[in-house]
């Protein structure tokens, strides 16, 4: 709305260094903003900022996890759905409990980047 | 050739008699043999058959008795013209022992059919007979004499028995407390001629001379014959003119009174006679008398030790059901029955007794008599004064004698003696004797002693230990619990013996143990793992072992609190959860930078340093899938291999899994042929495992080979996927190891083939837990071919469903 250039909003929450770095490296190849925190310590905060088209969550998260972080973004927005991928290294089990938290995608790492790529644009609104 | 000489000689010579009669049944022939059998010079003038016979030869029926010349088997046929056949018993005076012969009578008519006399054949059977003789009526008698009857009825069975085969009448009478005789049974084939007896028997009972007839018999203990009764001499016993007139109209021509005798103690009597038949008694008929009169003392006797007896197996049969109801051995012992009987004489202070007991033996003498205090002196110190008390007690106060002591043996190893007696008064009321039967109850004791041992044992083990121990009825009522049972589950006894067994079990789980209760039931042994609810109403893990019906109707449930051990196993758990997540999580960056620099070098078109980062990323997946294969083993050692069910086209999944794996194996191409047109509900994720596994192995042990080939085919219930490499085989020694951990193909290492030895392990387990199997097929130096059937719908799903 207030991208002009039609560019996306990517909020991207992982705290491995070097995961993220990655993470906004294809992001940013991909034309997209990224914002990249390795917490949910300051999201509301983020949020508000940024407005994001999109969330990149990974499960496993000092503090809250992946699929709290969900369920509180979905406690707290008005009208305004806002679609989440989870990441995780842990399996299937976890895939239902995201989906059922209110995310959209689940993606297991390790992770072909394509793959990953793919499922973003997948779960963006046209 | 004389044929009439040729014919006697030849008659002559037969090992059989003959003895032929005219039409006024004079005997006109007899040959050599006959005149042997009744003793007799060959035959000079036609004579009346029982003329032939010389004085002293005596012709008696099979019982013995004497048979009239009407009645033998000639005369018979001569009167009815028939064939008649009898067994006989003939004494001669040249021989004392008597023979048995079969004699065959046969008409003999002419063309007109005109009586013209009688042939007959005497066949020897003395020997047939000597082997039939004691099975024959007196074991038909005892036969009579088994049986759940009354022994009054038992008594009138065998008298009946008599009456219609041995003798015309028979009678039996018993000596009643008072000393009376009383009659018991009589009985004639002419149920008329049995009221008029037992109505002269009624009105004229007898007198008491001790001279005379029956009292003479029991006060001698002899049997009186009255071989030939004249109807003078019947006249003579009667009493009044009526009697008289009965007493002809009866008929008496023979009779035998015996006495029934048991244990020395006269019973009472059997009268048998002869009347209307003709018969007469002879002594020959003596032996039946007395096998019939001793079978029915026998039988009079066992019935009063009947009563005696039954009210010790009683206390016996209590005895076994108190103390274990299982226990085999006591109801062998109880129905080998093992016992004597006694009878202490307290004029001679002695005690008597019939059959055998081993403890008995032992006491040296074979003699079975013995002064009672030299049979107290063997009873053991501490039970001798009990029961020399208890005897005196019965004896003054007529009181049945029972009890149970122990004797010791020369060799110092106690037995135990159970018994029990009657009190038998003389005329004056005074107990002049006890009878009674004892049994050696030594088995029983040891048994018994055992039992309590055992129980001492259990009772140690329920009481101190560290386990819980919960005993149940068959509808899970808790009916005993140990101390330690009562710390951990219930804080009190009284709290939980109310309760349901499934009342302490966690309930998500009470559904899933009524299910596993009937199993218990049936299975008689059960292990499992619940969680329960423990006294702080906190959830625990109990590991249970049960054992039903230990007792009848009772189980047994041994548990053991894992709380603390499941509690580990979940933290080594969450332990692996971290530590794979930690390793995948390097493996991540990895991919995700190799995936930003292969993107970057296909715009670049820099063909040569895109293949490099694609054997780094291949390199990276494999590093992912053995992390999979080592969390994979751990769960399943740990018995937690999770499966994640869901319904999926297998086609599809197949071609998919197929063209990814082709990406890294460019060395052989990988060939899918058929189709399966039902969808299947699997594990995709573990299925791929599995798959996967296998085609690594393929590609792994053919590497002179190009191709895989695999195949997907589907019955009613299963579907099938066969992959099938031309590689090295596995050799035949091998076969049943490759599913085994960490097994690797003896070689493989020289031929350069890597791997942890998990996969084909792996694989087994997940078919396994899916309900599926892995077979098999391998050649040497050709290849092996790998088939994994699986089932379309998994049983778990399939009941989930219903």
């Amino acid at each position: 709305m207030n991208n002009t250039n039609m560019q996306k909003n990517i909020v991207i929450i992982e705290d491995d260094e070097s995961l993220q770095e990655g993470l906004c490296l294809i992001f940013n190849n991909e034309d997209f903003c990224v914002r990249a925190v390795s917490n949910a310590d300051n999201l509301g905060q983020l949020v508000r900022d940024f407005s994001p088209d999109l969330y990149l969550i990974d499960y496993r998260l000092p503090g809250d996890n992946g699929i709290e972080i969900t369920q509180n973004i979905r406690a707290h927005e008005n009208g305004n759905r806002i679609p989440i991928i989870i990441m995780s290294a842990s399996g299937q089990s976890l895939q239902e409990e995201a989906l059922r938290a209110g995310a959209d995608g689940f993606i297991r790492k390790p992770f072909d980047v394509d793959d990953l790529i793919a499922l973003v644009k997948n779960n963006l609104p046209a | 050739m004389d044929t009439d000489l040729l014919l006697h000689t030849t008659i002559d010579s037969l090992p059989v008699g003959v003895i032929i009669q005219g039409s006024d049944n004079r005997v006109i022939y007899i040959n050599k043999k006959a005149g042997e059998v009744f003793n007799t010079n060959v035959l000079k003038t036609p004579i009346r058959l029982d003329r032939l016979f010389k004085q002293g030869t005596l012709i008696m029926d099979e019982f013995g008795n004497q048979l009239l010349p009407d009645h033998f088997p000639a005369s018979i046929t001569a009167k009815s013209m028939t064939t008649t056949s009898v067994s006989v018993r003939i004494k001669t005076t040249q021989s004392d022992k008597e023979r048995w012969y079969v004699i065959n009578a046969d008409p003999v008519a002419d063309s007109k059919g005109k009586f013209e006399g009688v042939v007959s054949t005497i066949s020897d059977i003395t020997e047939t007979m000597k082997q039939r003789q004691n099975l024959s009526f007196v074991d038909q008698i005892t036969a009579s004499l088994l049986g759940t009857m009354s022994y009054e009825e038992r008594l009138h069975n065998l008298s009946s028995l008599v009456a219609h085969s041995f003798a015309d009448w028979c009678s039996i009478e018993m000596l009643d407390e008072a000393g009376k005789l009383a009659l018991v049974s009589i009985s004639h084939k002419d149920p008329k001629k049995v009221a008029l007896a037992k109505t002269m028997r009624q009105k004229y009972p007898g007198g008491k001379n001790a001279n005379k007839g029956a009292w003479k018999v029991i006060n001698n203990r002899q049997l009186e014959i009255y071989p030939n009764l004249t109807k003078r001499q019947l006249t003579s016993m009667a009493i009044s003119p009526e009697h008289k007139k009965m007493l002809l109209k009866l008929n008496f021509c023979s009779m035998v009174i015996a006495p029934l005798v048991a244990r020395n103690k006269v019973l009472g009597i059997i009268t048998f006679a002869h009347a209307e038949s003709g018969r007469k008694f002879t002594p020959e008929s003596m032996r039946e008398i007395e096998a019939i009169s001793l079978r029915a003392a026998i039988l009079i006797d066992n019935s009063r030790l009947f009563a005696l007896s039954s009210q010790l197996i009683q206390n016996q049969t209590k005895i076994v059901n108190d103390l274990s109801e299982s226990e085999n051995t006591l109801k062998m012992a109880l129905k080998a029955g093992n016992m004597i009987v006694w009878d202490y004489d307290v004029d001679t202070k002695e005690v008597t007794w019939t059959g055998e007991l081993n403890v008995l033996n032992t006491m040296g003498a074979r003699r079975k008599k013995r002064s009672i205090e030299a049979f107290l002196d063997h009873i053991s110190p501490q039970d001798r004064n009990r029961i020399r008390r208890k005897l005196t007690t019965s004896l003054s106060r007529h009181q049945l004698l029972e009890d149970e002591f122990s004797i010791v043996d020369d060799k110092q190893r106690p037995s135990w003696i159970q018994a029990a007696g009657e009190i038998i008064k003389n005329d004056q009321g005074k107990a002049v004797r006890i009878v009674g039967i004892a049994r050696d109850t030594t088995e029983y004791k040891l048994a018994e002693n055992k039992i309590r041992a055992n129980e001492i044992k259990f009772k140690s083990i329920f009481e101190g230990s560290l386990d819980i121990i919960i005993i149940t009825d068959n509808r899970m009522n808790i009916i005993d619990i140990n101390p330690e049972g009562v710390k951990s589950l219930a804080g009190s006894k009284s709290n939980i013996i109310k309760k349901k067994l499934i009342d302490i079990i966690a309930p998500p789980q009470r559904s899933e143990f009524s299910r596993n209760w009937k199993k218990i039931l049936k299975n008689s042994a059960h292990q499992g793992t619940f969680r329960m609810i423990n006294s702080q109403g906190e959830f625990c893990s109990m590991e249970y072992n049960a054992s039903a019906h230990f007792l009848p109707g009772q189980s047994l449930f041994v548990l053991r609190d894992v709380t603390q051990r499941v509690t580990e196993a979940e933290r080594r758990e969450h332990l692996l959860g971290i530590t794979s997540h930690e390793l995948r999580t390097p493996i991540s960056s990895i991919k995700v930078f190799t995936g930003i620099l292969k993107r970057q070098l296909v715009k670049d078109k820099n063909k040569n340093i895109y293949s490099y980062l694609e054997k780094i990323d291949a390199k990276a997946d494999t590093l992912t899938h053995l992390v999979s294969d080592l969390l994979a083993v751990t769960r399943i050692q740990q018995g937690k291999l999770e499966l994640d069910w869901e319904m999926f086209d297998v086609n599809v999944f197949l071609k998919q899994l197929i063209s990814e794996f082709k990406l890294s194996r460019k060395t052989h191409k990988i060939g899918l042929s058929g189709k399966i047109k039902k969808d299947v509900i699997s594990d995709k994720t573990r299925l791929s495992q599995v798959i996967i596994n296998v085609l690594k192995n393929a590609v792994k042990y053919s590497p002179n080979a190009d191709k895989v080939l695999v195949k997907l085919k589907n019955s009613s219930k299963n579907f099938t996927i066969t992959v099938q490499d031309f590689g090295v085989g596995i050799p035949t020694n091998d076969r049943d190891k490759i599913f085994n951990l960490y097994y690797r193909s003896g070689g493989s290492t020289s031929r350069g083939i890597t791997g942890l030895g998990v996969g084909l392990y792996i694989s087994n387990q997940i078919v396994k837990a899916m309900g599926g199997k892995i077979d098999v097929i391998s050649r040497e130096g050709h290849g092996s071919t790998f088939s994994m059937t699986l089932p379309i719908i998994p049983r778990a799903k399939s009941d989930e469903q219903h």
